[in-house]
């Protein structure tokens, strides 16, 4: 393969697996605000323990969150230094205001709400927290800040070589850019939400005893779903008008019609002159995957949460596996979601402006596939092992001592810790006699 | 404007090796003293930390991004290889730190703990291979081979993990129970004496590399070097003191452990200065950014008294 494949494809595995563990960053995060907030106000302790168990599961995601993430931010530097070479000027401002004001607050806070477990006050615990929130959301907001600049740039002009900012409030108020976060924010958290009410309903198939637990939990989720999956539904339809007016190859591919990309090929030719500049043609069948199970994710929400109210799911032990199987579907939705996005905007890297292989740096194919190599191979075996901590976690449900997500709340197993720290058997507890 | 972000980049890469710089040197030395049932505490020495630190670097990226877009490109894809090797030890460590305790079983937190210290020592490594390199000039790129591992570079190789090592000694000597102290402590003196010799060397490698490429009476080209007899002078000045773990140890080791940087830096500036973002650029970033940064020193200044204790033995900790 050329080093315009490779690294298109390293960014492709990349990025997708970031934005699998982000997804469920940013749906999980304001399930949990609410439950922490019930607590701190309410004070039932069921909230407490609902905050930790769905706690710790974020924290677990969280960590490949930040590792994949990190390898993000390098490879535009790494592989696609054309991309900083002509668009820098707009493109970086973005991608730096990602770092300065959100993961720079967010990585500092989420430190605080770990370890500041009953160490600080309980209103600012809950503080850090919510400021964890709401940057997770702040960073969604710049990077799409940057990639909607891909996919239809405004607010600039050219200069030199380049091009440079001269309209900061068009960057953020791009159509391209609203349209897809009107539709992005339900869906990540229409994927935070069926995992919470999939996994409840996972231990109401193995018939929990924690009923109140995971009613309130499950109750959560599937208001949360009834509430953004036909949300997405709207949304992703309405994008379509938008996107065809600056992208009309894309939208006629997903649309499925012959005439129209006809049509739209000759558009593109009257602005870009003769060549093809038509994506590749199979977006069309992933566009259809994302859009059947949005259709089926928005139907099966609104029959789900009268049940719910009723109190009558729980009974229904088919519909809870139902909800079980369900899990998986909004990460598929959302890959294949971000798979049109960004295979429709080719051939270009910044649409109608840099192509592709001019946003490639001058790399050589052999050190493009040994960092393909060393970042997939890495980051999926982490991967693997996260989400069967997260599978382990869900599994064990939340009566166990992995819980203890606080420091010193609880007293340690062992009454006298020195003698802990000689037996042999230390290393078979817990990971809460040392750990939280 | 330029000038500001420029020395904003300064402070944030500096802001980076004196706290991430303890948070990788305790990890390169997990395991080196103590027995192996002291590995839960050493990390919990360093764990509330782990999360404030590591972002800077984060942030140092994208502050060349945002400010200094055309040189962004060139430093990392320059010094390719070691960008890659750095991430994937990044991503190691930070694998170690958030898997370690989620499992019971020895095996499963022995391979961990060995993730911590391999990572962090892939990372130690790479950045003395990028520090070297950025010391001999800006790459232009593609870098031969040849010229990325000149002998100069490998021996910043050796040497900026030693001085990582001897500042975490300085901040573990602080934070770790009593128990482990004298341990500590002479492994601080150890290390300490050990980067002070190759810090030395370095230098003086560096000053016959100027000398030769530049002459004697280039100045600007000599600015560079301060720094590093800064550090060389810093490093004497701690092994001159008992090593205690007080806050003018740790103070002395950061200087020492910044000054490559500090110094790498001081030879891009010119470069970076030549190809600055536009003054819209940088007037947004000044606008949204300049705020955040300065919220976020105030609250890890606030975070760092709550958690610069003595960790007890047995206290909880999530890494
Ligand atoms: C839970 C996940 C999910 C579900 C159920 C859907 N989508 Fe979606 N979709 C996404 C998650 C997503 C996404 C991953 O979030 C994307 C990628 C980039 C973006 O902004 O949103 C996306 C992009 C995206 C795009 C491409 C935007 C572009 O090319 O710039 C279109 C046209 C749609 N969606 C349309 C739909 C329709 C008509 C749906 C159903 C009826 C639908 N989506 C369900
Ligand atoms: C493709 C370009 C992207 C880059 C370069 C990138 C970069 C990063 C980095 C460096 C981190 C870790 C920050 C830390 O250390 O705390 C991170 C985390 C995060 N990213 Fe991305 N990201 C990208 C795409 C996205 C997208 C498309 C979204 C959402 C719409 C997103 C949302 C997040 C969120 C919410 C976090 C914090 C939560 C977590 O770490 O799990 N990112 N990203
Ligand atoms: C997290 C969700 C994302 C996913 C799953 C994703 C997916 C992809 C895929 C599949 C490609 C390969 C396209 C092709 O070569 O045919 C790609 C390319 C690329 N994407 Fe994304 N993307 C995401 C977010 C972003 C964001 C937020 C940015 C920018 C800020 C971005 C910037 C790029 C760049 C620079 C390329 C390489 C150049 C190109 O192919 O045009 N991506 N992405």
């Amino acid at each position: 393969m050329e080093p315009l494949d490779l690294a298109r494809l390293e960014f492709a595995l990349t990025t997708s697996l970031h934005f699998l563990f982000v997804a469920l960053t940013l749906g999980l995060a304001p399930l949990i605000l609410y439950m922490q907030a019930r607590w701190v106000f309410g004070g039932r302790p069921v909230y407490e323990r609902m905050t930790r168990f769905w706690g710790q599961i974020y924290l677990v995601n969280y960590a490949l969150g930040i590792v994949t993430g990190i390898v993000m931010e390098f490879q535009f530097g790494l592989n696609w230094s054309g991309l900083a070479k002509l668009t820098g000027d707009v493109f970086g401002a973005s991608i730096a205001l990602e770092t300065l004001v959100a993961f720079f607050l967010e990585s500092t806070f989420l430190g605080l709400w770990i370890f500041g477990w009953h160490r600080l006050p309980r209103i600012a615990h809950l503080g850090a927290f919510a400021v964890v929130t709401l940057t997770a959301y702040a960073s969604a907001f710049f990077i799409m800040v940057s990639n909607s600049f891909m996919q239809h740039p405004v607010g600039y002009e050219r200069h030199g070589a380049g091009i440079r900012l001269t309209d900061f409030g068009a960057l953020v108020s791009n159509p391209a850019l609203t349209v897809a976060l009107a539709h992005l924010l339900p869906a990540a958290l229409s994927v935070g939400a069926f995992f919470v009410a999939g996994v409840s309903a996972h231990h109401f198939v193995r018939r929990t005893r924690d009923v109140e637990f995971f009613r309130r939990s499950m109750r959560v989720g599937l208001v949360v779903a009834a509430v953004t999956a036909p949300s997405v539904m709207v949304t992703g339809i309405a994008q379509f008008p938008v996107i065809g007016g600056f992208q009309p190859a894309k939208t006629a591919l997903t649309g499925g019609s012959a005439e129209e990309l006809a049509k739209a090929r000759s558009l593109l030719a009257a602005r870009f002159g003769p060549g093809d500049l038509t994506p590749p043609t199979w977006i069309y069948e992933v566009s259809q995957v994302m859009v059947y199970l949005g259709q089926i994710l928005a139907l099966l929400s609104l029959i789900l949460l009268p049940l719910m109210v009723w109190r009558w799911s729980v009974r229904l032990r088919p519909l809870l596996h139902v909800m079980v199987f369900l899990i998986p579907l909004p990460f598929v939705a959302v890959i294949c979601g971000w798979v049109v996005r960004e295979v429709g905007r080719q051939p270009w890297a910044v649409y109608g402006l840099l192509r592709t292989e001019e946003a490639l740096g001058d790399i050589g194919t052999v050190a493009i596939t040994g960092s393909l190599v060393a970042f997939t191979a890495v980051l999926l075996l982490l991967a693997a092992v996260d989400y069967s901590l997260i599978a382990h976690l869900v599994r064990r449900g939340p009566d166990e001592d992995v819980l203890r997500l606080g420091a010193g709340t609880l007293p340690a197993p062992e009454a006298d810790a020195d003698t802990a720290r000689l037996s042999p058997e230390r290393e078979e507890t817990p990971w809460t006699s040392s750990g939280y | 404007m330029d000038v500001v972000w420029l020395l904003i980049l300064g402070l944030v890469l500096v802001g980076y090796f004196v706290l991430e710089g303890f948070v990788l040197g305790a990890g390169l030395l997990l395991g080196r003293y103590g027995t192996r049932d002291d590995t839960d505490v050493s990390v919990a020495a360093f764990a509330p930390f782990v999360l404030a630190n590591e972002v800077w670097l984060v942030a140092v990226a994208g502050v060349l991004m945002g400010a200094f877009p055309l040189v962004e490109g060139e430093i990392i894809s320059g010094l390719y290889p070691f960008v890659v090797t750095g991430l994937v030890g990044w991503v190691v460590r930070d694998a170690g730190l958030w898997f370690r305790l989620r499992r019971t079983g020895g095996a499963w937190r022995r391979l961990w703990a060995r993730a911590i210290v391999v990572g962090s020592g892939l990372l130690a490594v790479a950045w003395g291979f990028v520090v070297g390199n950025l010391l001999l000039g800006l790459p232009g790129t593609p870098l031969s081979p040849g010229r990325l591992f000149a002998p100069y570079a490998v021996l910043w190789a050796v040497t900026l993990p030693a001085l990582l090592a001897a500042h975490g000694t300085a901040f573990l000597s602080r934070r770790l129970p009593g128990r482990l102290r004298p341990d500590v402590r002479r492994l601080g003196v150890r290390v300490t004496g050990l980067a002070l010799v190759l810090t030395a060397v370095a230098t003086g490698g560096g000053l016959a590399v100027t000398v030769a490429t530049r002459g004697l009476g280039d100045v600007p080209a000599m600015l560079p070097l301060l720094p590093l007899l800064a550090a060389v002078a810093a490093l004497w000045w701690i092994r001159s003191r008992p090593f205690d773990g007080g806050g003018r140890t740790l103070a002395l080791s950061a200087v020492a452990v910044s000054a490559p940087a500090a110094a790498a830096g001081l030879v891009a500036a010119p470069g970076l200065l030549a190809h600055p973002a536009s003054g819209q650029a940088l007037a947004v970033l000044t606008a949204y950014g300049l705020g955040a940064l300065v919220l976020v020193v105030v609250v890890q200044v606030w975070a760092w008294r709550l958690f610069d204790r003595r960790v007890e033995p047995d206290a909880p900790s999530f890494f």
